[in-house]
């Protein structure tokens, strides 16, 4: 099958002198997991605002599944941003109706299982969750849609260590062949394990795109000790 | 998907506009209960003319509230659902732009339709008091011919002027919201003050609307007889019906062309501009 | 719980030596399946590519062989499973000797403290 993400030439500006992603080309293959590596405004969150077209590149092309960002893409791909992004006055079960309303590969049942998991009351108001709850709760959204591309930027990062095996589990639970699955994180050493694959991104350029055993085997270190060698401040 | 986009933009008015309305309803009933419908010729002094102006004014600045209010409600929708964080869950729906559009527009226009109907349903409670209509019913035909229902008007009742004045109301409405989710979408190019460029948006865009209405009128007012100083030195000619008849026509056909421009630019904006902070 | 592993070396490796490791010890029998990859991956907390690629090289080595509609099976070849085990033992004894030649003992020092410890833990 082909590539579920490409991207050629990729480039957003937002003023004349500043570049936040250069020239971008890769390409990720279904049935893998990859880590988005980099610290902070190295263009990672730029480059999944253009994944998933809340963002319009200013150069390049980016295309899932063969197809530029649209309607279409937005069906495939099941993003989780690092913010709150829902209506706070809604309540838990009805968000849950949300999604099920606009999205046809969200299933109900498997959102009020691991809701039920994590003993989270379906009848409460998002705005009365703590901070954690909320992000385990758009977590729970995001992995219960049968999508193509999943796309959580950080994902583990507000969470206790027992709710972040959990949230790695679930990860590894919605893994299937034909999708891919990227995070974006910080958090490298708790995550490493279950990458495939790791991209650092600095100053809006890819300098690394390796497979995690490449960098163990070839490198004889870990993707965390790595990623402070090349991120030396 | 529309349908429900407009589903959940409506239950997000909801919220607060059908408790707000009630309550001013409720508030211009107790005024004409107690108030407006207690006066009449025999009761009138002093003190009870100041109280009757002073209720006046509470039920006209409620009104205001009232409406100012559902605009209000209706852009802050629009840019809390579009455009913060929620925008993030919003865009990313398998729903283009120019459908999102479309059903706040919709809900918008709605809440703006309901709230004129209130208000106009409000003000008939307050002042249509038996004794405001014994005085107006007698002489309908005789105030009538006064405002010129003479010619192809004859035949016009109040109730009839009052319907075709709601309508044109509802169209200036539909109108509003459509500026104000414009000023919204506009304030979004202001990078670093996106409320503050709003504001000022929507200020700029009144105040173009309104000197192009000037200068369209000023325009067309030679042929329509439009120009009051024309009129009044033409003599007792003056049809205020007639007059308010051309001025509704052509507000119409301006607020027709400035909804379209507005409605386009914001759907532009919202297509080849996004970039979600 | 995830499976304790060192981040600086390949994972698949460690997949293996845990794996055979449990296998030597008696938590998978000779002929026993064992679980599918993506529950191994779950469990370890592992990529399932990492995981199918431990597995895949734990089939060449012959100690598991895959049986088309079952699945994998621990081998029931008792001769590659004794060497097995032979050869962990022989990589602990080697660390052991390791840690006590830099301690400064002495082959038979060494086997004599071994013998006593054996005495007192019976």
């Amino acid at each position: 099958m082909n590539p579920i993400l490409e991207c050629y030439g990729l480039t957003k500006s937002y003023n004349k002198m500043y570049n936040a992603l250069n020239n971008l080309n890769l390409s990720l293959e279904r049935g893998q997991i990859i880590g988005l590596l980099g610290p902070n405004g190295s263009g990672k969150t730029t480059f999944i605002k253009l994944i998933n077209d809340v963002l319009v590149p200013t150069s390049g092309e980016i295309r899932i599944n063969g197809m530029a960002p649209g309607v279409e893409t937005k069906k495939l791909i099941s993003y989780l941003p690092e913010r709150t992004y829902l209506d706070e006055t809604m309540k838990v079960k009805e968000i849950i109706t949300y999604f099920s309303d606009f999205y046809d590969n969200f299933s109900s049942e498997r959102a009020y299982q691991m809701l039920d998991d994590l003993q989270i009351d379906t009848k409460a108001r998002l705005k009365t969750l703590s901070k954690g709850t909320k992000e385990k709760v758009q977590l729970i959204l995001v992995m219960s849609r049968d999508a193509n591309l999943y796309v959580l930027d950080e994902p583990i990062g507000g969470v206790d260590p027992a709710a972040r095996d959990y949230i790695l589990s679930t990860i590894l639970n919605n893994y299937n062949e034909d999708a891919a699955i990227l995070i974006s994180t910080h958090l490298i050493h708790d995550i490493e394990n279950i990458l495939d694959r790791v991209l650092f991104i600095k100053q809006g350029q890819l300098v690394l795109n390796a497979t995690v055993g490449e960098i163990r085997t070839e490198q004889g270190k870990s993707v965390d000790t790595l990623f402070r060698e090349v991120f030396r401040c | 998907m529309l349908k429900k986009l407009i589903k959940y933009d409506m239950k997000s008015l909801n919220h607060f506009l059908p408790v707000l309305h009630l309550f001013v309803l409720l508030t211009a009933i107790l005024i004409r209960l107690f108030i407006t419908g207690r006066i009449n010729p025999e009761t009138s002094n002093e003190q009870i003319d100041v109280l009757f102006l002073l209720f006046f004014i509470l039920y006209f600045t409620t009104i205001t509230a009232l409406t100012t209010g559902t605009y209000l409600l209706a852009g802050v929708r629009f840019y809390k659902n579009m455009f913060t964080d929620e925008g993030y869950l919003t865009k990313t729906l398998p729903v283009t732009s120019g459908t999102h559009l479309l059903s706040k527009t919709i809900t918008g226009s709605i809440w703006a339709v309901i709230n004129m109907f209130f208000v106009y349903l409000c003000t008939y409670i307050v002042s249509w008091t038996p004794f405001i209509r014994s005085i107006v019913s007698s002489d309908e035909q005789e105030i009538l011919k006064e405002l010129g229902a003479t010619g192809e008007y004859a035949d016009l009742s109040f109730s009839a002027a009052f319907t075709v004045l709601f309508i044109f109301s509802c169209l200036g409405a539909v109108s509003s919201v459509i500026m104000i989710y414009a000023s919204v979408a506009l304030g979004q190019l202001f990078s670093s003050h996106r409320v503050l460029g709003a504001v000022v948006s929507y200020f700029v865009i009144s105040t173009v609307i309104s000197v192009l209405s000037f200068v369209f009128m000023a325009l067309f007012g030679h042929e329509t007889r439009l120009l009051i100083t024309t009129a009044s030195s033409a003599g007792d000619n003056f049809n205020f019906i007639s007059y308010m008849t051309e001025v509704m026509k052509i507000s119409t056909v301006l607020m027709a062309i400035a909804s379209v421009a507005l409605y386009s630019m914001t759907y532009y904006i919202m297509n080849k501009k996004i970039n979600l902070i | 719980m995830p499976w304790d592993l060192d981040n600086n070396r390949p994972i698949y490796l460690q997949l293996m030596e845990r794996i055979q490791l449990d296998i030597v010890s008696g938590v998978y029998r000779p002929g026993d399946k064992l679980p599918s990859v993506r529950e191994l991956a779950l469990e370890a907390a592992v990529n399932p590519n990492t995981m199918q690629k431990a597995l895949s090289e734990l089939e060449r080595s012959g100690i598991v062989y895959a049986k088309r509609t079952s699945g994998r099976l621990i081998t029931e070849d008792e001769g590659m499973l004794k060497q097995l085990k032979s050869e962990f033992a022989q990589e602990h004894i080697h660390a052991f000797l390791e840690k006590m030649d830099k301690l400064g003992f002495s082959r038979e020092e060494i086997l004599a403290l071994t013998q006593e410890q054996l005495k007192e833990e019976e």
